[in-house]
């Protein structure tokens, strides 16, 4: 069991620039999870860690070791891969312990380990199967098996869970993080899904074109995201967002787009210092609309385009000024599609970003 | 009768009357063969089990079959070990790699013939090209094709350098079809590259060395050209092959009932040793 | 650098497996006295071995036999076996099941038990010193008919049915819908059968006794058997062998990607 770090690490291929300058330290036990589309650099950030990509400058710590250009094999971190990668030829249990028999643990202790792994993530049942003759869940337990018994320092998973159907994903991730906080071993995992990222971090690190755009708790990446492209990544459904512009008023400052018009409260406002007539965003999360009795001060009008049901919730998609906002409501009697609605909004939770993408809520101002 | 089914007979019909004619009638007259003595000229006599007992005692024969065993002992490993180094060796991103490839492939679209002309001249006791490098180093003229101990190993050098290349190319996709991310788990589990070779590459190659054991070994019992030019089956017989005695059988000695009973002989001994690979093989279990 | 290693020991065996070509060409243009040595360039550059060669034996009427033979076996085989091997797939006929199986059947008889019975065959057909004999047990070839079969066997039967409509009797139908979707399999079947066929020499040496009907790689066999083992002998011999290499590596270099993939596929060797 080991922290982690990163310093300053940069990764090319060729000419172009995957990895920029990332930092990052990762706290003995801690799961951290890298979040973001394809493309962002995250698994490449997991195999600089693992040794299976080089680093192109930069540190990589493994405790207080220093593994920047170590071998695989020397640095303890044992990996799940998206694809399993168990090897065909061996039944479950022979992928289980090849590699503690490589190293020449004692025969009694590997039997130990594995009857051990085999308990925690119940894998008797198919420990004498080949990998051919087990669904795509069990292949994956083997893999966490193979991973757990060797007791490394640090656990990396790259994407394990997107070759599950949902069902199956939903049930692993629970396995995962029952094990990783049973065994409590420092943990990395990559994904490109959101919810598998809010579920199981401890810390959140949200990538993006190979830059971080915010490290946190997942509760205050989804309150108070950093940017416009983590206010729209985490979250189902995503933000909305509406472009405009703030004016100065009397009473108040006031979001002006083509669609609406808003008055903010005061205690939730963008930075003073932003100028009358400036272009901002307003993002408003879809669970922070709700659908007003009667049309009124501080609502919206809009059409009702869709009402999807999910069942104790209900995703409506309304039509405001040529933009769509996607509302989350509870369930109920529901207007039909092509029907005036009025939307009123939680102006405590309302999210501000600038032209450049920046958020432009103070430190400190949150919901 | 339905038209489809009459024009799938009269298409199929050249088809089935060749098998008939050369596929079938050969088997079955084979074993009609072996009860024989013919000499083609004069109507064949009936001899029955005349040609099997001469078989189990001719000692040409049997030379010739523990000649084929010599040939195999060194022209199978060092296949395999070769094809299997050049396979691996090649498999990762490398500049021309298409020409390496053609480069070890060449032999084995050569003509058989030319490639033992091709060795009868490297070989060539006092002005062949192996000789001549070896005397730079000093190293007197080694009688390749002369001394009867050494003329089957040459040969099984010559055979390998002929089909290596073949056998380079099925190993390549062996190796092209091991998932990365087994090398990846492995190497992360603490493996050397040895380990990583053997505890997962090899075990999983075992279709591919099946099939270069299999053909390699078919082609050494089926040896005919190159002991036929090179050495005629000499020294002291020590490279006669089944093929080549056979064919003397038939075309000089005008036998045909034995060389029919010698035909039969060898496939059965093929079959049986092909089966007993095939059991050692795919039985060599990997931990 | 790791990496230089690699390209070191791939080279050193390319050496291994080109050199000899290339020593093998350049000694056919040697004078006696200079062959066996390593030099790839002659000091003396002489045609006399290439002369000698062709004046000896019919060289010339071998390539032509040769050419013959094996244009004509991989013709047959291309059009008569597709020809089966479309009846096989898609025609449904009494007895197709036991033809298929037995198709399978004969690849695993291994030729050294068919060899003497077909040779008698041959003979009491009379067909000994003729083209005949060394066509007629190539005309077919199970490897290719199975290989044509299964690729026919994926062509959509829609295809089919909408040529039935328009009236194509099925031959028709083979040559204009068929024969066009299969250009990759009909090209290897089509390389491994030429080669098959170019490089054969056992048979050959069976049913032909006259020179001049005898095919390249025969008689290239035949002339090497006779005469010494001196410079002179051995550099015509490969003066032979050349004329038997060149046209094949010719092709071979364009082609490679072709012979490469048509003969490791296919489990065939040449």
């Amino acid at each position: 069991m080991a922290s982690v770090s990163f310093e300053h690490v940069r990764k090319d291929f060729g000419t172009a620039t995957v990895v920029q300058d990332f930092d990052l330290h990762v706290a003995d036990g801690e799961l951290v999870v890298l979040v973001g589309g394809s493309g962002c650099g995250k698994s490449t950030i997991l195999r600089m860690l693992a040794g299976l990509e080089t680093v192109t400058s930069g540190t990589v710590r493994i405790g207080e070791r220093e593994v920047t250009h170590l071998p695989p094999r020397k640095r303890d971190v044992a990996m799940v891969f998206q694809d399993y990668a168990l090897y065909p030829h061996l039944a479950g249990r022979e992928n289980i312990s090849l590699g503690l028999r490589l190293r020449k643990v004692p025969k009694a202790e590997i039997a130990r380990r594995v009857s051990w792994a085999a308990e925690i993530l119940e894998l008797q049942p198919f420990l004498d199967r080949r990998p051919k003759q087990m669904s795509g869940g069990q292949r994956q337990r083997i893999a966490m098996g193979r991973a757990v018994v060797r007791e490394p320092a640090v656990f990396l998973f790259d994407e394990p869970l997107s070759n599950l159907d949902a069902h199956l994903r939903s049930q692993m991730r629970h396995e995962i993080a029952r094990l990783q906080r049973r065994v409590g071993t420092t943990a990395l995992y990559v994904t490109h899904d959101q919810v598998e990222a809010m579920t199981l971090a401890d810390r959140l690190v949200v990538l993006e074109g190979g830059r971080i755009q915010q490290v946190g708790r997942p509760i205050d990446v989804y309150s108070s995201p950093a940017n416009k492209f983590v206010a729209g990544f985490i979250g189902t459904p995503p933000m909305n967002f509406l472009d405009g512009r703030l004016e100065r008023e009397p009473d108040g400052l006031v979001f002006v787009s083509d669609a609406l018009r808003i008055s903010l409260a005061a205690e939730r406002c963008p930075d003073p210092a932003v100028a009358s007539g400036e272009v901002v965003t307003l993002g408003v999360r879809p669970e922070d609309l709700a659908l007003a009795d009667a049309a009124g001060r501080g609502t919206i009008p809009g059409n009702l385009v869709l009402a999807e049901v999910l069942g104790a919730t209900t995703h409506l998609h309304v039509e405001v000024g040529g933009r769509r906002l996607i509302a989350v409501v509870p369930s109920g009697p529901s207007p039909v599609p092509a029907a005036a609605v009025s939307l009123s909004i939680d102006r405590s939770r309302l999210h501000f970003f600038a032209a450049d993408g920046s958020s432009l809520l103070l430190d400190g101002h949150d919901a | 009768m339905r038209a489809e089914a009459r024009s799938g007979l009269l298409l199929s019909a050249p088809y089935t009357a060749f098998l008939l004619l050369f596929s079938l009638f050969p088997i079955g007259f084979s074993v009609a063969l072996v009860l024989l003595k013919w000499d083609l000229v004069t109507a064949p006599s009936f001899v029955g089990f005349d040609n099997i007992q001469h078989l189990v005692g001719d000692a040409r024969f049997w030379q010739a079959i523990v000649n084929t065993f010599v040939f195999l002992a060194i022209h199978l490993p060092l296949q395999v070990i070769l094809a299997l180094a050049l396979a691996w060796s090649l498999n990762r991103p490398l500049l021309f790699r298409s020409f390496w490839r053609a480069a070890f492939f060449l032999p084995v679209i050569v003509s058989g013939a030319a490639v033992t002309i091709l060795w009868s001249a490297l070989y060539a006791t006092d002005v062949g090209l192996i000789n001549g490098l070896l005397a730079r180093l000093d190293i007197g003229p080694v009688p390749w094709l002369t001394d009867p101990a050494i003329a089957m190993p040459a040969i099984a050098v010559m055979a390998t350098w002929k089909n290596v290349g073949f056998y380079v190319v099925i190993y390549l996709a062996g190796l092209q079809s091991v998932p990365r991310s087994c090398h990846e788990a492995i190497e992360l589990e603490g493996a050397t590259a040895w380990q990583s070779f053997r505890h997962v590459t090899l075990p999983l190659l075992k279709p591919q060395t099946l099939v270069v054991v299999t053909l390699s070994t078919i082609n050494g019992f089926q040896l005919f050209i190159e002991p036929y030019v090179l050495t005629g089956g000499g020294p002291l017989r020590r490279t006669l092959s089944v093929v080549l005695y056979m064919y003397r059988n038939a075309f000089s000695y005008q036998k045909m009932g034995y060389a029919a009973t010698l035909g039969l002989a060898l496939a059965l001994i093929i079959a049986a040793v092909l089966v007993f690979q095939r059991r050692v093989i795919g039985s060599a279990e990997e931990t | 650098m790791r990496r230089a290693v690699f390209y070191v020991v791939l080279a050193l065996a390319a050496v291994v497996f080109l050199y000899p070509f290339l020593w093998m060409a350049a000694t056919t243009f040697k004078s006696p006295a200079e062959v066996g040595g390593l030099s790839l360039l002659p000091d003396q550059p002489t045609l006399d071995n290439y002369r000698l060669m062709w004046a000896r034996a019919p060289f010339g009427r071998a390539l032509l036999n040769s050419m013959f033979v094996a244009t004509t076996i991989t013709f047959s085989v291309l059009v008569f076996g597709s020809a089966a091997a479309y009846a096989l797939a898609r025609l449904s006929f009494p007895g197709r099941g036991i033809l298929n199986a037995v198709t399978v059947a004969v690849l695993l008889v291994p030729a050294q038990l068919t060899l003497i019975p077909t040779y008698t065959l041959i003979v009491q057909l009379g067909w000994v010193d003729s083209y005949a004999g060394l066509i007629a047990p190539f005309v077919f070839n199970a490897t290719a008919i199975l290989i044509l079969r299964q690729f026919f066997m994926q062509v959509p039967r829609s295809l089919m049915d909408s040529a039935r409509l328009d009236g194509m009797g099925e031959l028709r139908i083979l040559f204009t819908v068929f024969w066009p979707l299969a250009k990759a399999p009909l090209a290897m079947v089509g390389i491994f059968t030429f080669m098959g066929a170019w490089n054969e020499v056992l048979w050959p040496l069976l049913v032909v006794r006259d020179e001049q009907l005898m095919t390249l790689p025969q008689l290239l066999t035949v002339f090497s058997l006779g005469g010494g083992a001196g410079p002179r002998q051995l550099a015509t011999k490969l003066a032979a062998a050349m004329v038997l290499v060149v046209p094949v590596v010719a092709a071979y270099t364009f082609l490679q990607r072709f012979f490469i993939e048509s003969m490791a596929s296919t489990g065939i060797k040449g």
